[in-house]
């Protein structure tokens, strides 16, 4: 889809360790998540020794992010890529006057990945209680209400709320005052690709002003349910993104400088495929007839292994490429919009009119955000 | 099956009792599936359900689709949370149930592991539905899946329109599936406190819209419907059935644990939906509501209705039939949108089963009786948790 008058007004983000653009830019020199002092944690997620590492967001009350964090009765429901999705949400707007943020007509739309990661606890506690007593006891109905009434007591009593698939747009409307037309989408990376194509819709028709957002869980149980459509050891990570855009009339009306310009998003059509494990290749023919700079940053590798490869291919397309993955490995649905804040880093940087955004998702499917500076 | 017990566990020792389940063997349906598919069918019901009711429409789906551009196709479909049958894996489990204090993780680690990986039963949860109907019907224009829990498949239908509206897709298969009939779901949605509890029959103890409502009856569900642009109808030779309007989406921006008690956000929705849709209220024939049978939420849906459509609500029918078919959450939009559309090729309006007292008894037509009606515009609305409020308008086509 091309694009003429959509432009990227505030970023924010958070990742273990990185909360500003220049966090992003800075980690292309290092080689990986230890060089900034990140904490990892390996879960094995499979039974022939394959493993996943891991790097979780830190959600402190002693950080700068003090002065958005959500009320204590709301962050207890809230899992640590939905509180860093609120702050976000909340940083974004912090720059806009009220009088320019038409609340009931900002369009928002997030993307969420997995949910259930930081719950694995509650959930193990809570099987483990069921099942606890003498199997020899199955089918005695004394035994069955005695394991329900098990069951119910170690269920916290809000469980489902904190697993809600939503809970991140929940809070961020509410904390970030949007309100318009939305939905959430999931699971995949491709999914923030989704949600800023319907963004691009509504501002292309009638609206002036849209967030899309995104938050990603990971840790086992993402590593178990992806570990079959991956050959090597996993590198992920937890992070929330956010963009506000917006037409260029209402920039001009209220007399902002936007950050770049999004001159056209595309995605590779790829009818992927459940059955087979495919080996996740990377669409040449589609990215040299879309591409529109020769600097490009990427993401949607899933391994050591895989981030060399897919880099090696990328060099053939773009003369210059970037990616995070070394830092943070792959932030699922937040990989698309983080990769837009490294971008404009790299645009301002080194005074770049264009570059390019290329994500591919798990299932191969692959998507490209053009931008050209201001 | 209305207020049936669960057939996979026993309720026993729990607040709550009876569901209303698919309670066929669906599996006879997709026997010719591979071996990978029907192991991910066997553990994710809302999996099952929604590759069963597509073996089900299989063939007109086809016969829609011949001559279709794979580029100019697409799905969304809206589904609901991971699930964890933890009535499933007890196989699994029991070995690791005296030693292990990890014993889930260990369960799914065993549950899943396979040499060849690519039988691997546990899989991206959100996305394998979507993903599923694409690579069946050669869908590429996009993939999507929704998650935006009650709400989900009727936004699935709403985003499905739009992009057919933005000339992003000629045909979408649109839908969702959902099913939270299992007991770790079940447990959880009862300590939240929006499960009936009742000691009556679970045949009659829903009651949306009755004073003495207390709560949900659980339930599960899949649906499809075909959407496609004028165009495509005209020269695919397709008699069409129903037109979509237009639909409302909004946030409410309130709090998680309930709807903004002003209404603000339902009436915005419901105001979206007959803006787009450039019809007059007095024109809408029967509304589908949500009714859940909680108790804030049935009445402000109602009141929020009222003030939207004014006056002119006084002959607008309107009925909850979620104490008939339960409350399926993500499969809710496509389970009420279908039912909206076959109650209005039949001229028939159900009335909310088990309303004896009305929360209200005047001011808008809240049947306690079925009855028989000339429907041309329809309404249906879905409202869910986290504060999202999505609403679709559709005329019956002659």
């Amino acid at each position: 889809m091309q694009l003429d008058d959509i432009y990227i007004s505030e970023t924010s983000f958070r990742l273990p360790k990185a909360s500003l653009r220049i966090h992003l830019y800075d980690s292309l020199m290092l080689k990986n998540s230890q060089d900034l002092g990140i904490t990892t944690k390996k879960f094995k997620v499979d039974n022939f020794g394959k493993k996943s590492t891991v790097a979780f967001l830190d959600v402190s009350s002693k950080s700068k992010d003090v002065k958005f964090m959500p009320k204590k009765s709301d962050a207890k429901l809230m899992r640590p890529d939905v509180i860093c999705s609120t702050i976000c949400a909340q940083e974004l707007v912090g720059q806009i006057e009220p009088i320019d943020r038409p609340k009931e007509k900002i369009s928002f739309y997030m993307s969420n990945g997995f949910c259930l990661d930081r719950l694995s606890d509650n959930i193990n506690e809570m099987s483990s209680k069921y099942l606890k007593p003498n199997h020899a006891q199955i089918g005695d109905e004394d035994f069955i209400v005695q394991q329900n009434q098990s069951l119910d007591r170690f269920t916290p009593p809000l469980f489902v709320l904190n697993a809600l698939t939503n809970a991140a747009q929940s809070f961020s409307s509410q904390y970030g005052e949007f309100k318009g037309d939305n939905t959430t989408l999931g699971g995949t990376s491709q999914s923030s690709y989704y949600a800023l194509s319907e963004a691009c819709q509504d501002l292309k028709r009638d609206t002036a002003m849209a967030v899309v957002g995104s938050s990603n869980g990971a840790g086992v149980y993402s590593g178990i349910s992806n570990q079959s459509r991956v050959s090597n050891d996993l590198f992920e990570s937890e992070g929330s993104s956010f963009l506000l855009l917006e037409t260029g009339l209402n920039i001009k009306g209220r007399g902002s400088n936007p950050l770049a310009k999004i001159t056209a998003i595309h995605d590779s059509k790829l009818i992927p495929s459940l059955n087979s494990k495919k080996q996740l290749v990377v669409g040449c023919d589609f990215l040299l007839k879309n591409k529109i700079s020769d600097t490009c940053v990427f993401s949607g590798c899933y391994s050591q292994e895989d981030h060399a490869l897919v880099e090696s291919k990328l060099k053939q397309i773009w003369s210059q490429t970037n990616s995070t993955f070394p830092v943070w490995g792959n932030s699922g649905v937040a990989n698309n919009f983080i990769d837009i804040c490294l971008a404009i880093e790299i645009m301002q940087k080194k005074n770049l009119k264009t570059i390019d955004c290329y994500n591919r998702d798990i299932f191969g499917r692959e998507s490209l955000v053009s931008l050209e500076a201001i | 099956m209305a207020g049936q017990n669960p057939k996979d566990f026993s309720t026993s020792g729990l607040k709550s009792h009876g569901v209303a389940f698919v309670d066929k063997d669906v599996s006879s349906l997709y026997t010719n599936e591979s071996e990978q598919i029907i192991e991910v069918a066997k553990y994710d019901r809302k999996f099952e359900l929604l590759i069963a009711t597509y073996k089900l429409f299989e063939k007109r789906l086809k016969n829609y689709l011949v001559n279709s551009d794979p580029m100019r196709s697409g799905v969304i479909l809206g589904v609901g949370l991971d699930v964890t049958p933890i009535e499933k894996l007890n196989n699994y489990m029991a070995k690791y149930l005296a030693e292990s204090e990890l014993a889930f993780l260990q369960t799914l680690l065993d549950f899943n592991s396979n040499k060849d990986e690519s039988l691997a039963k546990l899989q991206n949860p959100l996305d394998i539905s979507s993903i599923y109907i694409a690579e069946k019907l050669r869908l590429a224009a996009f993939q999507k899946t929704l998650i935006t829990a009650c709400t989900s498949s009727t936004q699935a239908i709403a985003l499905a329109y739009k992009s057919i509206l933005n000339d992003e897709a000629d045909v979408v298969i649109t839908g969702g599936t959902d099913s939270i009939i299992n007991l770790m779901a079940y447990t959880a949605f009862g300590k939240l406190g929006v499960i009936a509890k009742s000691d009556k029959s679970p045949k009659e103890y829903c009651k949306p819209f009755d004073v003495n409502r207390t709560g949900a009856l659980v339930g599960e569900a899949a649906g499809l419907s075909l959407l496609a642009s004028e165009e495509y109808i005209k020269s695919h030779n397709i008699k069409p059935r129903f037109e979509i309007l237009g639909y409302g989406n909004s946030l409410d921006g309130h709090k998680i644990t309930s709807a903004d008690p002003s209404g603000d956000g339902m009436r915005r929705a419901l105001q979206m939906s007959l803006n787009m849709s450039g019809v007059d209220p007095k024109t809408i024939d029967y509304v589908n509501l949500h009714g859940t049978a909680t108790r804030l939420n049935d009445e402000l849906e109602l009141k929020s209705l009222m003030e939207v459509f004014g006056d002119s609500c006084e002959n607008t029918s309107v009925s909850s039939t979620k104490s008939r078919h339960g409350h399926a959450i993500a499969a809710a939009g496509i389970q009420e949108f279908n039912l909206l559309c076959n109650c209005m090729e039949n001229n028939f309006v159900p009335a909310s089963r088990n309303l004896e007292k009305p929360i209200i008894d005047s001011g808008i037509d809240l049947l306690k009786e079925n009855k028989n009606k000339n429907l041309v515009i329809g309404m249906t609305n879905n409202f869910a948790f986290g504060g999202v409020n999505s609403s679709l308008i559709i005329k019956k086509c002659e």
